[in-house]
């Protein structure tokens, strides 16, 4: 449905956006991922047609954006990280110009209005001026413009930013309902919000596209590694050299006077030939435990520089 | 042409809404109102001079004593004005981000230009003809010459135009009113003026300084001649200043 090839987006001599390739398809959510000016929002500006790439070519439903303007512009509804709202407006003026716009007239306007602001829980705002709505609402209204039209693809920056803990899950749970018919791309640089509504995520830092999968492959393919930790009561007695030995260990570091932290790959096997070993060497064992990767420490480990392939 | 007349609604609504059309029209009616007052004090002063005193009378009348003075204090007025017309229009958008929305939606850079242009323009005409009443009272007292007082409205309306079109290319440039509006007044100042006040070294120097002013093709049209050279120099300028904004928005996408 979406196709991002070689994108690169430099302003001046920066390089914001770096050759970012990746597909989306027909009705999954996207999760974009990033910390702070990592090139979330510069991606998604090109993908909507607001900013042209540098290099690269985005193209939705075989439609190149520049080329096609027009026609892939109506597919499309966009909120950005600041809602476009005009504050001297009511909500009900702002959607139905946004409908009209897009080319939709009368009664049309209507029912999509009221089938929108149903969906975004802004109903019994339609007649509020939108200067004089808190930042929430005012994010709800947003989204009901980029959904007035009915676009086949919805693509939000940030769209939790500023929300209060109750508004953020009210607007996931939104999102989660939009991607039943519709292809969603979001961004965030919050980690559980894109595991808590994404399919796939996409990684992205200094511009560079770092990974591009859903969570669950992802922590395979980084989480496959292990820290164990290795309590002894006489640490003098442990044969290190005999323990690395051990098939499945990869590292051995000593941590402090009784503890060792072991790094290991592999199933439950290794655990039971390192403690094996550790009892044959008579050190006293007096504790052993697991560590596994959290989704944070695989989102840091890419985004400080291990490009997953 | 589809998406033009809501777009040129959306921008009448706000002219309105914020109360930037009520202000300029008050103020505009207001002057010409008070000049209108005092150059019909300054005309019958004139007459009673002038009666029993034996001089030449020929071009002593309404249209050429008052209303002339009243159509050059019309555009001059309208110099300051106008950027409170157009300051606006494009770098509001652009401060409150909205522009994001316009485009990424389907309407094309020239269908913004255009829409902002004309609504502009549609509120300048309303203010410029709400100034009939007076040659419809001199009329009524005396007698006007109404070829003469359509000439001068058609001039008003075609320098307003390119006025305008000025103030929507200086609002594309910048993100900032109080800028477009500065420059506005500048751009303004210096092609009413040159050929004029600002002259040139030599004569020939002058004389094509004169021919790219506007004041020098509007005072033609005000003094009741009509030259379609005024006319094709005036809507050219409005295409050029038009289409600069197109490119000035077209650029700011790749910057």
């Amino acid at each position: 449905m979406i196709s991002v090839q070689n994108l690169t987006k430099t302003f001046g001599d920066r390089v914001a956006v770096n050759n970012v390739s990746f597909d989306v398809q027909k009705g999954e959510i996207l999760g974009f991922l990033g910390p702070n000016g990592a090139g979330k929002t510069t991606t998604m500006r090109m993908l909507t047609g607001f900013i042209p790439p540098t290099e690269g070519c985005v193209t939705i439903d075989n439609l190149d954006i520049f080329e096609h303007p027009f026609e892939v512009k109506k597919k499309i509804g966009y909120l950005p990280e600041q809602p476009p709202l005009y504050f001297d407006m009511t909500v009900r003026e702002c959607l139905g110009f946004v409908a009209e716009i897009h080319g939709m007239r009368g009664g049309m306007i209507d029912s999509s209005m009221d089938h929108v602001a149903e969906l975004c829980g802004i109903s019994h705002m339609l007649n509020r001026l939108t200067g004089n709505l808190s930042k929430g609402y005012r994010q709800r209204v947003g989204l009901a413009q980029a959904l007035i039209h009915d676009p086949a693809i919805l693509i939000l920056d940030e769209p939790t930013a500023g929300l209060d803990p109750r508004q953020i899950i009210d607007i996931r749970n939104l999102i989660k309902d939009l991607g039943r018919e519709r292809t969603v791309i979001l961004s965030s640089h919050i980690l559980p919000e894109v595991t808590n509504t994404c399919e796939r995520i996409a990684v992205i830092n200094n511009g560079n596209l770092m990974a591009v999968d859903t969570i669950e492959l992802l922590s395979d393919k980084l989480g496959s590694e292990k820290t164990i930790v290795l309590n002894v009561k006489r640490p003098e007695h442990l044969d290190t050299v005999r323990l690395s030995s051990v098939s499945g260990v990869d590292d051995i570091k000593k941590h402090n006077d009784n503890e060792f932290v072991l790094t290991v790959s592999g199933g439950d096997d290794v655990l039971e030939k390192i403690s094996a070993s550790v009892v044959e060497s008579g050190a006293g064992l007096t504790g052993i435990r697991v560590k596994r990767m959290t989704l944070e420490d695989i989102f840091l480990k890419i985004i400080t520089g291990e490009k997953v392939q | 042409m589809r998406h033009l007349i809501p777009f040129i609604k959306k921008e009448l609504r706000a002219y309105f809404y914020s109360p930037i059309a009520y202000i300029v029209a008050g103020v505009f009616l207001g002057l010409i109102g008070y000049f209108f007052y005092s150059s019909v004090q300054g005309f019958s002063m004139q007459a009673i001079q002038l009666a029993g005193s034996g001089q030449e009378t020929s071009g002593f009348n309404p249209t050429n004593i008052i209303m002339k003075g009243l159509f050059r204090s019309m555009g001059t007025v309208f110099i300051l004005l106008t950027p409170l017309i157009t300051m606006r229009l494009i770098a509001e958008e652009k401060r409150s981000r909205t522009m994001e929305l316009l485009m990424t939606s389907p309407l094309s850079i020239t269908t913004i230009i255009a829409g902002k242009y004309i609504a502009a323009v549609i509120i300048y005409v309303i203010i410029i003809l709400s100034t009939l009443y007076i040659p419809v009272v001199v009329e009524y007292y005396s007698s006007v010459s109404w070829p003469h007082v359509f000439a001068a409205y058609f001039g008003l309306i075609l320098t307003g135009m390119a006025m305008i079109s000025i103030g929507v290319f200086c609002s594309s440039v910048t993100d900032k009113q109080v800028i477009a509006s500065v420059l506005t007044i500048g751009i303004l100042v210096l092609f009413w003026f040159v050929g004029g006040v600002i002259g040139g070294y030599t004569e020939h120097m002058s004389n094509i300084m004169k021919d790219l002013s506007l004041f020098s093709h509007f005072e033609n049209l005000y003094s009741g001649l009509f030259d379609t050279r005024d006319a094709i120099y005036l809507i050219s300028f409005t295409t050029v200043a038009l289409f600069l904004s197109h490119r000035s928005l077209e650029s700011g996408r790749w910057k």
